[in-house]
């Protein structure tokens, strides 16, 4: 088409004349129109702040180009956002508005990792930050939401220790060669965490110590199985003088253990005695006689157990050292749970003797006096001359030794 | 591509049924609409009541939530449609001016040079072209929509519509070769 042509077209299109509406045609079509449209019309639209978003971008379709970079430019914005919020709740505790993001970070982070070693790695990771964020709990006052965090914070911390143990258990039995350094690392790091539910224990009010010591108790177990491993694949090889060391560690704590159910079963005995001298003895208290003889066997058991765990040690056959500490740690513990309401008490007893009475039956306040304590034995309190009568029970110092034979005896009456 | 403000709109009458969004459509594409209608329709009057129909009609399509690449396309289909089935109504096919009317034009363009001529000239030119050269010629020189947007409108492909327009362009320069321009 020629240029001539072409420009009178456009200079014709462009005249505001052509083509023009005149005001009253324009107001008869606008009349017509809109007394249609208002039929089907809202009444009161409004674009909101969603529309507004919404708006500019409305009707857009997604082409080759533009998909790609929308879902670019989408997940750019994801992972900003996912990183800050991470970012955000590292320090957050359980019950904080970001916890969760944390928690499903660590998730995200353990459904990415390629092996069960870099997942137990990454469960050795995050029990330490529980037992830090138990710690950090226990530093605010004590109120029902710190317990409830506390036992968050304890639930989500056995679920990652016993996650680690069985992850370090199937390496091991698999034979693979990763496990040795993975049961160097729970050594060193689930030690730290024993030490540091240790410490946050003494804060810790009644209803939430026994989760603490729960979740120190699993703790100690993985350490215990994290050394076994290190023993059966370096023996009497390698590193001997660490493992040994490590080893004779944990039969000495298990020996403290020891000592404190010893302690128990003692004080146990001496009340039960005094009642009997008293003829308080009752049917129910019979059944505490068959718990303690039972006990007895335990602890002798036990002591046993040490002293073969020492000797081993001795012969630097340390899997077998670490078997008979682990059993020996077992019988104990289970001892110590039948007379949990005291075992803290008397174990301040064990470590510091002299400070800390042994007897704590009477309890002296400063405005009731000399205020008896309700005893397991004697419920209603009537053996009043437990203090005086009754004789001293010693804290054994060899942890191997067996229970008294006087005692026993006497409890047969 | 659409523009920021028809998107907007669009989606004002779509999602919301807002009366007044439809208003501001109406303003942008009355005069086209309009004119396109007038290239077709002589009476006045009918050019009213069509583009009435074209707006009412347009609404209704919208308030369907049907996606739309173009409004002022979809306008102009929608004319065109309108303006089609009016003629079907009343029996009778559109066509172009009379031999008798041409030559009336003819003898009259050597006297005037004023813009009221100048238009009809085109008129008239476009109107000696088969129907959907002129509809071509229109949407692109008159209404500068794009060959896309063309398209949509005529319910044909890009690549027909280009042809369409060379086709036109070469006819109305064969129509022209006969007329003296002004």
């Amino acid at each position: 088409m020629s240029n001539e042509v072409r420009k009178l077209l456009q200079r014709v299109a462009e005249r505001e004349s052509f083509g023009a509406l005149s005001a009253e045609r324009d107001a008869k079509i606008r009349s017509r129109v809109f007394s249609r449209v208002a039929l089907d019309a809202a009444k009161a639209p409004r674009l909101g702040v969603l529309g507004a978003l919404r708006a500019p971008f409305y009707g857009m379709g997604f082409s080759p180009v533009l998909k790609p970079v929308g879902v670019l430019f989408a997940l750019f914005v994801a992972v900003m956002g996912s990183a800050m919020g991470v970012f955000a709740s590292v320090d957050s505790l359980p019950g904080d508005p970001l916890y969760r993001v944390k928690l499903a970070s660590e998730r995200a982070r353990l459904s990415f990792a390629g092996s069960d070693e870099e997942q137990a790695r990454l469960f050795v990771e995050f029990s330490g930050r529980r037992a830090d964020e138990v710690s950090r709990i226990l530093e605010k006052p004590a109120t029902v939401l710190r317990e409830a965090q506390v036992k968050e914070a304890v639930s989500n911390l056995r679920w990652q220790v016993t996650s680690v143990r069985t992850k370090l258990s199937a390496l091991h039995k698999e034979q693979k060669d990763e496990a040795v350094p993975l049961a160097k690392l729970v050594d060193r790091k689930v030690t730290d965490v024993e030490e540091t539910l240790s410490a946050s224990k003494e804060k810790a009010s009644e209803s939430v110590r026994a989760d603490v010591e729960e979740a120190a108790a699993l703790v100690r177990i993985a350490t215990v199985e994290a050394l076994k491993v290190m023993a059966e694949k370096e023996g009497t090889v390698a590193e001997t003088d660490t493992l040994a060391k490590k080893v004779a560690a944990q039969i000495s704590d298990v020996r403290t253990s020891h000592a404190v159910a010893l302690k128990l079963v003692a004080d146990e005995k001496a009340e039960l005695r005094t009642c009997t001298a008293q003829g308080l003895l009752q049917d129910a208290d019979k059944a505490l006689l068959t718990t303690l003889k039972e006990a007895d066997a335990s602890l002798v058991q036990a002591g046993e157990l040490l002293v073969a765990a020492e000797a081993a040690v001795d012969k630097k056959v340390y899997t077998t050292a670490l078997e008979n500490s682990e059993r020996a740690s077992k019988l104990v513990e289970d001892v110590r749970k039948l007379f949990a309401p005291h075992t803290d008490a008397v174990k301040s007893s064990v470590i510091a003797p002299k400070e800390q009475p042994t007897t704590n039956v009477l309890e002296k306040t400063e405005t009731q006096g000399v205020v008896p304590k309700e005893n397991p034995v004697c419920p209603n309190n009537d053996c009043k001359s437990v203090e005086t009568t009754a004789p001293k029970a010693e804290i054994p110092t060899n942890t191997s030794a067996t229970p008294s034979g006087d005692d026993a005896i006497q409890i047969k009456l | 591509m659409r523009t920021l403000q028809e998107r907007i709109l669009l989606f004002r009458i779509q999602k919301l049924r807002d009366e007044r969004a439809f208003g501001e459509l109406y303003d942008l594409y009355k005069k086209r609409i309009a004119r396109f209608v007038a290239l077709k329709v002589s009476d006045s009057n009918t050019v009213d009541e069509l583009v009435s129909d074209v707006f009412v009609k347009a609404w209704k399509y919208l308030l369907e939530d049907e996606p739309v690449s173009y409004p002022q396309a979809l306008l102009f289909r929608i004319a065109r449609t309108t303006v089609a089935d009016y003629y079907r109504a009343r029996n009778t096919d559109y066509v172009g001016l009379s031999e008798d009317v041409e030559d009336a034009v003819q003898s009259e363009l050597p006297e005037k040079t004023d813009a009221k001529l100048e238009e009809k000239l085109v008129r008239d030119m476009l109107n000696l072209l088969h129907e959907s050269y002129r509809e071509a010629l229109v949407l692109r020189y008159f209404e500068q929509m794009s060959v896309a947007e063309i398209a949509e409108a005529l319910d044909k492909t890009p690549g027909t519509v280009r042809v369409l327009l060379h086709r036109a362009e070469k006819a109305l320069q064969e129509k022209m070769k006969t007329r003296p321009l002004l």
